[in-house]
């Protein structure tokens, strides 16, 4: 088991875009025992910060049951809303507001299951994203293996060092994701001795993918909502 | 090098600093450190006066007010149908209701007692203004570095990265935006002041000439506004079809 000062220091390589420790991690015969520890060791510690940054959230924010009990009360009691009801009796404020409520519940203690889930979901992240980024490498002339591939992307997740500001209550985090892309960017360079432009695209196929698929999902999901609105 | 004479250097144009942090090993570091000493001085100033703010509930109840009518009345002017007025009408009918609601929500009890969360709030904001500045940066040099390859440059996006960072130092300025009549003028300032300095930098990293370096810094942000216009026009039109359709 490597040293947590050795894996902090190959962490922050990818956050500091040490160039000489990417090429020295494509040589590191244990590169991807090392790369997998140190995308964990970054998780736990942006979970742990996440958590107590949650937390210290939820303790310093009103109750929002009674921040939509205030709202609702007060909004019925405005003329726009009385004179809405009085064109339309049916009108009713409740359904929504108790729809509101419940997701602002799920949202309150959400950040505390985010902040558990954040050294899985940082792993699962690396391992999908380094077995495209490494297609496309070695689609593009990339001589580097998987191994390689994933223990040289792996040291950019020390971009997310940047998210352990979490744990100051209502920070907000950037700069995480195109810091991380520069540093996969550096690694697919590294691990796979391409030519800078291949390196970018190498790196880049994977997010645009997921963009245009996210772009077909919501233009699909808001086709839907126009014909149901149409429909009915 | 000290962080200051790095700051001093980048304010100055000092072309010896944007040598020096483009050949340095730990050039991001040093310009990660210089963001982080700026970010947190504009954050601290901007956090504190946020902080003085909230902390007399009145105020903000009374700020809530003069924005809300002060917004409305914008919109009054520009209405052009009685509907729009009438509607108009009501909402300025109900500010006393909506201020209400903003004074019951301030004084909600949380468990961590009174004062602290508004620190917690002011702490939150001062430590995320680096995080702000560093991501704008990052983007900024991102583009700028594609733009300048392309244009025949022959850095590294490592060394751009580093003198990038220098064109966040004249954001200090934004420490000071918090006295209201100052606020425009002073961005304005940092703003144009930190685009010299990037396009200062592009030429350095990248040995191009000033020409094309504007060009390079200037180029995507360019396109990426027209694309911007013509997408929203679009988008309008579909609403507008949309609308007509439904």
């Amino acid at each position: 088991m490597e040293s947590l000062t050795y894996l902090f220091r190959l962490s922050t390589a990818g956050l500091f875009l040490d160039t000489d420790t990417f090429r020295s991690q494509r040589d590191n015969p244990a590169a991807l025992r090392d790369g997998f520890l140190v995308v964990l060791l970054v998780g736990i510690a942006v979970g742990v910060a996440s958590f107590i940054g949650s937390l210290l959230t939820v303790l310093s924010s009103p109750d929002p049951q009674a921040i939509f009990t205030i709202v609702q009360r007060e909004l019925e009691r405005t003329p726009f809303i009385t004179e809405l009801q009085r064109g339309n009796p049916a009108f009713d404020l409740t359904p929504i507001f108790t729809l509101l409520t419940q997701f602002a519940v799920f949202l309150r203690w959400g950040g505390l299951i985010d902040a558990v889930l954040t050294p899985f979901l940082y792993l699962l992240g690396w391992l999908i994203y380094g077995v495209i980024a490494h297609l496309a490498a070695r689609s593009l002339g990339g001589e580097g293996s998987l191994a390689q591939t994933l223990g040289c992307t792996a040291l950019a997740s020390g971009a997310n060092w940047l998210a352990v500001v979490q744990i100051v209550p209502f920070a907000q985090v950037a700069g995480t994701t195109i810091l991380g892309l520069i540093g996969c960017y550096l690694g697919l360079r590294a691990a796979h001795n391409l030519p800078a432009w291949r390196a970018f695209w190498a790196a880049l196929i994977g997010p645009m993918v997921l963009v245009v698929l996210l772009m077909l999902i919501g233009c699909g999901a808001l086709a839907v909502l126009v014909a149901i609105a149409q429909g009915s | 090098m000290p962080v200051i004479d790095t700051f001093n250097g980048a304010l100055t144009l000092n072309q010896r600093v944007f040598t020096e942090l483009r050949d340095a090993p730990d050039g991001v570091r040093r310009g990660f450190l210089l963001i982080l000493m700026v970010g947190l001085l504009v954050g601290v100033f901007q956090s504190a006066s946020a902080l003085i703010s909230v902390a007399d509930p009145a105020r903000v109840v009374e700020a809530f007010r003069f924005g809300y009518r002060q917004s409305l009345e914008q919109q009054q002017a520009a209405a052009t149908t009685p509907e729009q007025r009438e509607v108009i009408r009501l909402l300025l009918e109900s500010e006393d209701e909506l201020a209400q609601m903003v004074g019951d929500i301030l004084d909600l009890p949380t468990t961590l007692p009174r004062p602290i969360p508004l620190i917690l709030e002011a702490l939150g904001q001062a430590v995320s203004t680096p995080l702000t500045y560093l991501s704008g940066m990052l983007l900024a040099v991102t583009l700028t570095h594609l733009a300048a390859r392309q244009l025949g440059g022959q850095g590294g996006i490592r060394a751009m990265v580093a003198v990038g960072s220098l064109s966040v130092a004249p954001h200090a300025l934004d420490a000071l935006t918090f006295i209201p009549v100052l606020s425009f003028p002073i961005s304005m300032i940092a703003w144009g002041w930190g685009l010299i300095i990037l396009i200062s930098g592009t030429a350095v990293v990248h040995r191009l000439d000033s020409g094309k370096a504007t060009l390079a810094v200037l180029l995507y942000p360019s396109l990426l506004i027209v694309l911007g216009i013509l997408l929203s026009c679009v988008l309008g039109l579909l609403v507008v079809a949309l609308a007509a359709s439904v």
